[in-house]
């Protein structure tokens, strides 16, 4: 069958476009997969749902500050003896310098395979709303079930 | 046989005596009457006001900086108490200050420790920098490159800083706890008081004063121990105290009350280190009715008790004057000691300055 050139400039630019749709959407999972803290906002069930870090129950600590003696981490030790498989992310305030990230891993143990980083995006209006006080200050910890519903939030 | 048996014990004793086994007849120590000179601020500084005892730390010129800890402040005064500025602003960023409750100085730096972090001032109060803190730390010294933070929740009490931040190394042992005569008590507040301390350093050591029973440890810069020592109090009632509250912590277990505290009272509340001796201040609480209180110093070398400062007229009609916090500053090469203080009476909150 010989196509008009209409025809074959028309199913030229259709493949071209799923082409590029299928590496769009590659790319979106690719890196959803491989940082994937996005919060998605469900007004109808009024919830917050998010993906856990590469589909494993995840512990987010959002940290302001943590001094060990008024503020320690909470739970963290037992989460650390008891449930090795759950990972558990870090997230500190902008303000934290690779210093301060060095001596926060040192001085509450923080092991290699649990993540250590700066707060972006999303969560930092979490932490932002939820430390508006002044006279205290407050961290978060969340717990994220496999299919990606928080279980728990706590503000300590 | 009776005769014998005496003559032998008498040996016995001019043995152990003239061998400095242990002495049984201590010598006694001067004790020296120490005069006030002034209270701080000055009347006529209307901007300076404290809500607690302030802590605080004095320059070599004889400037105060003193903390506001409730208003997460610092007052900067002339060596008269006059108002000269202020330090930080209340906050979590660059410059700020969020609930202080430890200074120092340097000969160019004023350095802070708040909830949060340590910030590095300039003594005329421009920022510098800061950088976090996360190791629960009860106080610190400094030198001119370093940081020497008393970390009791730490693996180890001193925890050595670069002015940048990076821990340099660990050192100082903690007590060993027997746990198990402390009764209901959370470890953690049992840790917490058997461990808590003054960090003071000389040119060459840094020195772990224990506030709840007047020990002290001293260690060289790389953090080897050099010698452990008790505070000889040189009375006998201060001495059983001590005693009672080493047995308290290692033996017979701290005493709870309600809802989660421990009924102890620290013998000492202020330490400082100034010219080669050692300064530890008693904690009048532990006596009744004190009619003054008392300023122990020790020499750095020999931890000897050298001499005690009296300080009269701390009673009134309401009670004891309640002191915290001690410096030592030479100004014109004069030696001035700087209590913070409150008054029960009058209720006011204010730095004593005294001299001999």
């Amino acid at each position: 069958m010989i196509l008009s050139p209409y025809e074959y400039i028309k199913k030229k630019i259709v493949l071209l476009a799923t082409l590029l749709l299928i590496v769009g959407l590659f790319f979106i999972v690719y890196s959803n997969t491989t940082d994937c803290y996005h919060i998605i906002k469900n007004k109808a069930e009024n919830s917050i749902l998010l993906k856990p870090y590469k589909g494993k129950p995840t512990v987010i600590y959002l940290i302001s500050a943590a001094n060990k003696k008024c503020n320690p981490l909470y739970k963290y030790e037992t989460l650390k003896a008891l449930k090795k498989d759950v990972c558990v992310v870090f997230l500190v305030a902008e303000d934290y310098t690779d210093i301060d990230i060095e001596n926060f891993r040192f001085a509450f143990k923080i092991p290699e395979k649990h993540i250590v980083k700066k707060i972006h995006g999303e969560w930092k209006n979490i932490l932002t709303k939820c430390i508006r006080s002044d006279n205290m200050i407050f961290n978060i910890v969340m717990t994220v079930k496999e299919d990606g519903t928080i279980a728990k939030i706590r503000r300590f | 046989m009776f005769k014998n048996k005496s003559l032998l014990c008498l040996l016995v004793l001019f043995l152990i005596t003239s061998f400095g086994g242990f002495n049984i007849f201590p010598e006694e120590v001067d004790t020296i009457e120490l005069k006030p000179v002034c209270t701080l601020p000055s009347a006529d500084n209307e901007e300076t006001y404290f809500r607690k005892i302030p802590f605080f730390s004095v320059t070599d010129d004889g400037e105060i900086f003193a903390i506001v800890n409730l208003d997460s402040l610092i007052f900067k005064m002339d060596r008269k108490g006059c108002y000269l500025g202020k330090v930080g602003t209340k906050g979590r960023g660059p410059g700020d200050i969020f609930l202080p409750y430890s200074i120092e100085t340097t000969k160019d730096r004023l350095i802070i420790l708040d909830s949060i972090a340590f910030s590095f001032f300039e003594l005329n109060g421009k920022f510098l920098s800061k950088f976090k803190n996360f190791m629960s730390i009860e106080n610190f010294c400094v030198s001119d490159k370093h940081i020497y933070a008393n970390t009791p929740r730490a693996d180890k009490l001193i925890t050595k800083f670069t002015y940048s931040g990076k821990i340099i190394n660990q050192f100082g042992e903690k007590f060993k706890i027997d746990y198990s005569v402390h009764d209901k008590i959370n470890p953690i507040r049992v840790d917490d008081h058997v461990n808590s301390s003054y960090v003071l350093k000389s040119e060459k050591h840094i020195f772990i004063v224990f506030k709840a029973f007047g020990e002290i440890h001293k260690y060289d810069l790389k953090g080897n121990l050099v010698e452990k020592s008790k505070i000889n109090f040189f009375d006998k009632k201060i001495d059983s105290i001590a005693r009672k509250h080493h047995d308290l912590c290692f033996k017979k277990g701290l005493i709870k009350t309600v809802p989660n505290g421990i009924a102890t009272i620290d013998m000492l509340n202020g330490a400082s280190i100034y010219n080669g001796r050692l300064y530890l201040m008693l904690s009048q609480s532990i006596l009744i009715n004190p009619k003054f209180n008392l300023i122990y110093v020790l020499n750095t070398q020999s931890l000897k008790t050298i001499e005690r400062l009296k300080i009269s007229n701390v009673t009134n009609q309401k009670g004891y004057l309640n002191t915290m916090c001690l410096a030592v500053q030479s100004i014109d090469n004069i030696p001035y000691f700087y209590v913070g203080t409150s008054d029960p009476e009058s209720k006011d909150l204010y730095i004593g300055v005294y001299k001999k």
